[in-house]
């Protein structure tokens, strides 16, 4: 989608028809809407919303301009109209909606809003009504999707507020689609249940036996599901509770200093954590080769017999195969003299033949002495690599022992606090933090026992698409029953990978963006999302610094979150940002200003005269090519879009 | 874009799998806004139910 423009018909402050052409040239891409306090930029915002999706229209006051309503003579009607002209793909489009009221008397209107309608101007000039106006909106950016390309730039931070993670999880399945993969498998997976009550009733033996043990099983693996669900769920709400204690804690003078010493020490007891499972997964992956030393002797062996056989010179032999064989064939020396036949030339020729070996299991004896050397290296190697792993590991589980005990020092000594508020919220916060670790705990083995359920699942879906079914409707729903079985695991397989497939991605789009707009940029190393969709920010010594972060510096993280989402998704939308630049320092602004109009088709920015200062606005002038100021005028109170460029 | 993205993960199974992935993703994406989409149950059956009548031993 491409705004081409907006024209507001007597919407709030907006008296008449006022419009906005965006601007839509692939390198001039930048709109600015500048103005006042109260002049209308929220408003245009709104207008926009309110006219693809029908949203944001229930904030209190009269929506239809008050002008306009007093000079409406009782018994007749005002529009209150937003129409959005704008282009996807090769076409053009145009969406109104309207709002009318009736003047009742001069105190009582009756309020009605008209049937929303899309129009479709063809290329060739023609003009279509789209039927499902709706349909054709969502289609092209859902309004689901809508809220993170049409924003307020001073609330989008919220994405990145410690324990936010249910926003930052809801916003990309939403823009990624993910909604879309869970919803196939679940109606996928009652169709497959239909099929398996149907045939049950077709089926006998050993097979309705199989279909009621799958059934059982489908059951219980969606009872884990929603288990899940609701631990993850009691999980966050436990997260978030604690980072409201900690902010408490930290606004408390008294516990103030132990509270962010706390805080440090967390970060670097999860990074400590995060390096002994590391550890823990290479001493696991050379365990698994753990039986190659056993192999040893034997190999030892080998490599002896074969360095005995290259001693005596058997190996590679002296003399080629090919090499006698051509003599042999050619009937005649290198030196030219003739091998007749018969002759003792011939003779010994035929001896030497004897005792060569054919070129391809020489190559194969010269390379599996390679590689026998090599894996006797690695039998070597194994031991000790484990050994020295299993050191590390040691040296970092004391690390992690010791700063246990610190924080649990700096707990008991915030709990016995002679402050009672600071006793209180230390013991809420120990609670909290045993209902994380026991939530924790019950995630960990639901997901384990949720593999053991797939596993013996897709056992039993084996042995019923290989059962014999004899009669003929069973047959016929046994292929269908299978069929969509195979569907719905394959789905439920690839929603989890491409879940982890996107996450990834949006970390990296999300971790160059920032990279370019935060001024402070080495003092970061890198963002991650977890699988549970933990935001986080790694500093320069990889601890996590979210929690850190300024204002300011959470905005610009939000944005290039969302400004990574909107890459990833490839989707041709503007970017529409109310007062993006509000709190931000001069070096954001400007990095801001440089870099979101080339990560973007097209960009709206509604701003306050003070927003952009000279270097910021310097940056930004070579990509604007529409300029609005939005005047408001005292006597009427009504406000009107001025083309300034 | 996305949609194409998500159908092409599924490269690796059956065809006959790729193809029903593909269809029901299609028409779940036509009722993505609807909160409780009516009649998609239905429809899946006949996506399947016309891939099945395309099995040799049926027809």
């Amino acid at each position: 989608m491409k705004l081409d423009s907006l024209t507001l018909t007597n919407f709030r402050q907006f008296y008449g028809d006022q419009t906005v052409k965006f601007a839509r040239d692939s390198t001039r891409n930048v709109t600015i809407i500048c103005g006042v306090n109260g002049a209308g930029k929220t408003t245009l915002l709104t207008a926009l919303s309110w006219c693809l999706y029908g949203q944001d229209i229930n904030a209190s006051g009269e929506l239809i301009n008050k002008r306009a309503l007093s000079e409406t003579p009782v018994g007749f009607s005002v529009e209150m109209k937003v129409q959005a002209m704008f282009f996807h793909e090769t076409e053009r489009y145009s969406a109104t909606r309207v709002l009318r009221a009736d003047k009742i008397s001069e105190k009582e209107w009756s309020h009605r809003e008209l049937p929303f309608s899309v129009t479709r101007i063809r290329t060739d000039g023609q003009f279509q009504t789209v039927h499902n106006p709706m349909g054709i909106i969502e289609s092209i950016l859902p309004s689901s999707v809508s809220p993170y390309f049409f924003f307020d730039g001073e609330k989008i931070d919220q994405f990145t507020r410690p324990s936010h993670e249910e926003e930052v999880k809801y916003a990309v399945k939403q823009v990624l689609k993910i909604e879309l993969l869970e919803r196939a498998r679940a109606h996928l997976a009652a169709v497959s249940k239909e099929y398996r009550q149907e045939l049950a009733k077709h089926a006998s033996g050993e097979f309705t036996t199989l279909l009621d043990k799958q059934g059982r099983l489908q059951d219980q693996l969606e009872k884990q599901r929603n288990s899940l669900e609701t631990y993850q769920k009691e999980k966050t709400t436990a997260e978030r509770q604690l980072s409201d204690i900690d902010e408490r804690l930290a606004q408390v003078s008294a516990a103030r200093e132990l509270s962010q010493k706390r805080a440090q020490m967390e970060a670097t007891l999860k990074a400590k954590e995060n390096e002994r499972d590391r550890l823990w997964e290479s001493i696991k992956e050379w365990d698994n080769r753990g039986f190659i030393p056993l192999a040893r002797p034997t190999i030892e062996k080998a490599v002896a017999i074969l360095d005995e056989k290259r001693e005596r010179g058997e190996i590679p032999p002296g003399i080629r195969e090919q090499f006698v064989q051509d003599l042999l064939s050619r009937k005649r020396c290198i030196c030219g003299r003739p091998i007749g036949e018969g002759s003792n030339e011939q003779i010994e020729l035929t001896r030497l033949l004897g005792e060569t070996i054919p070129s391809e299991l020489e190559n194969i004896v010269i390379q599996t002495a390679g590689d026998l050397r090599s894996l006797n290296a690695t039998c070597v190697a194994i031991p000790e690599e484990i050994r020295s792993a299993m050191r590390r590991k040691v040296g970092v589980d004391d690390e992690i022992e010791e700063i246990q005990q610190k924080l649990d020092d700096i707990s008991r000594s915030l709990e016995g606090s002679e402050l009672e508020k600071v006793s209180d919220l230390e013991r809420k916060r120990r609670e909290c933090s045993g209902e994380i670790v026991r939530l924790a705990g019950d995630v960990g083995r639901t997901e384990t026992l949720m593999e053991q359920l797939r596993i013996q699942l897709q056992e039993v879906e084996s042995g019923i698409s290989k059962a014999e079914v004899h009669a003929k409707q069973a047959k016929k729903l046994q292929r269908r029953f299978t069929l969509s079985s195979k569907a719905a695991d394959a789905v439920d397989a690839i929603c989890d990978v491409f879940a982890a497939d996107m996450r990834q991605q949006i970390r990296k789009e999300a971790k160059s963006i920032f990279d370019t707009l935060i001024w402070k940029d080495s003092q970061f190393q890198d963002i991650s999302i977890s699988d549970d969709y933990h935001l986080e920010v790694l500093d320069r010594w990889g601890l996590p610094a979210r929690r850190e972060l300024s204002a300011g510096e959470r905005q610009v993280l939000s944005l290039a979150f969302i400004s990574g989402m909107s890459k990833v998704t490839g989707e041709e939308a503007p970017l529409v940002m109310d007062t993006p630049f509000g709190r931000l320092s001069s070096q954001h602004r400007e990095n801001i200003a440089t870099y979101i109009p080339e990560i973007t088709k097209q960009l709206v920015l509604l701003i306050t005269d003070e927003e952009l200062h000279s270097t910021a606005r310097a940056n930004l002038e070579p990509r604007i090519d529409a300029e609005y100021e939005l005047v408001f005028d005292q006597s009427t109170g009504c406000s009107s879009i001025r083309s300034v460029r | 874009m996305i949609r194409e993205k998500i159908i092409s993960l599924f490269k690796e199974y059956d065809a006959e799998v790729q193809e029903v992935v593909a269809e029901v993703l299609e028409k779940e994406w036509e009722k993505l806004s609807m909160l409780n989409p009516r009649g998609i149950k239905d429809d899946i059956r006949a996506i399947i139910d016309a891939r099945a009548r395309l099995s040799d031993d049926e027809t």
